[in-house]
């Protein structure tokens, strides 16, 4: 009995690693600043639902929904750790020191600079913006992703779009 | 400021500069370590212990039966009543005033004479007789006291009127 609840509790685990890595680790990739931190964030949202399985919902779309939370409030979690002048500061740093290395590739350099600025952002708000603008997805689907409102997205948008023109423009003018 | 850069061009800025474009993803080796760590993080379901309900019913019935033995009302010894004499309404027509701690005289009281009006003795009008005080009985003296004590007569009225005559006599006395 125990150990079929355990097969049963692997496979499902399995199967909801292979169905939804890939897209976890490009949005965690996005969300973070390099690719370790992005590996070790899908990797930790993976291990909750393995830790905790009946709290994953059945159905893709929720289950798919419960890993992007996760995976955002692990980012928040470590945003708050670190502290945001901190990881903005090494954001900016990294970009300087590509910028004055010779002659750094201009997709390397836009990259930076674009890295710089989200990492500015709070997490949900550069979550956000990230599955909106960065991954297509509609206003609707990022607010049943993330579990808020249609509005509250829309406020982030907003408030994102104000914030990344700002340091962009003054990014372009330094 | 942030009129220079709209909407799309915003846009376009994110997507020259995703932190995801450029990178291929996980490798087949990191999905496998990934993959192998999730699934060995399941914890072992505990091995379920069907006795245990009914070990802690019958360990709360044990403490229930020893509890109704212990405090029970038939482990308590019967204890001796006090005689009791309650006088009923109305009151006897010549209430007897206790005697005095030592050999004096019985005090009567006289009829009342014929013109005389007698009170009326509602238990509304009554009051509670005072008890006499007697004094401490030494122990030495006990037996020679309560061997000569005549039986006396409390007598005292409830605030309901009910009027209440205790007896007490050598042998109450320890």
């Amino acid at each position: 009995m125990d150990r079929h609840r355990t097969q049963t509790a692997t496979d499902r685990l399995a199967r909801l690693f292979d169905a939804h890595h890939e897209r976890l680790f490009r949005l965690a990739r996005r969300l973070s600043s390099d690719r370790e931190e992005a590996r070790d964030l899908v990797q930790e949202a993976f291990l909750r639902a393995a830790r905790q399985p009946a709290a994953v919902p059945e159905g893709a779309q929720p289950e798919e929904a419960w890993l992007v939370r996760t995976l955002v409030n692990l980012c928040r979690d470590r945003f708050r750790r670190l502290g945001v002048r901190s990881r903005a500061a090494e954001e900016i740093r990294r970009d300087e020191r590509e910028a004055a290395s010779g002659h750094p590739e201009e997709a390397a350099v836009a990259r930076a600079t674009v890295q710089a600025a989200l990492a500015r952002l709070s997490p949900r708000r550069r979550a956000v913006v990230v599955l909106h603008e960065l991954e297509g997805v509609a206003v609707r689907e990022v607010a049943r992703l993330l579990g808020v409102t249609e509005v509250t997205v829309r406020w982030h948008l907003l408030a994102a779009r104000r914030d990344l023109a700002s340091l962009l423009l003054k990014e372009e003018r330094r | 400021m942030n009129a220079d850069l709209n909407h799309d061009r915003l846009r376009r800025i994110l997507q020259q500069g995703d932190p995801a474009a450029g990178d291929p993803g996980l490798t087949a080796e990191e999905v496998h370590t990934l993959r192998r760590t999730v699934l060995t993080a399941i914890p072992e379901p505990r091995p379920r212990r069907a006795w245990l309900p009914a070990l802690a019913a019958g360990t709360a019935v044990l403490i229930v039966l020893a509890l109704a033995a212990a405090l029970g009302p038939w482990r308590r010894p019967a204890a001796p009543r006090a005689e009791v004499q309650v006088a009923a309404d109305p009151a006897p027509a010549a209430p007897s005033v206790p005697p005095a701690v030592s050999a004096a005289p019985a005090i009567t009281i006289p009829p009342p004479a014929p013109g005389v009006p007698v009170k009326s003795s509602r238990p509304a009008l009554r009051r509670p007789v005072r008890a006499l005080r007697t004094l401490p009985v030494r122990p030495n003296d006990a037996p020679v006291l309560t061997a000569s004590l005549p039986v006396r007569e409390i007598q005292f009225s409830t605030p309901g009127g009910t009027r209440v005559i205790w007896e007490l006599s050598a042998k109450d006395i320890r």
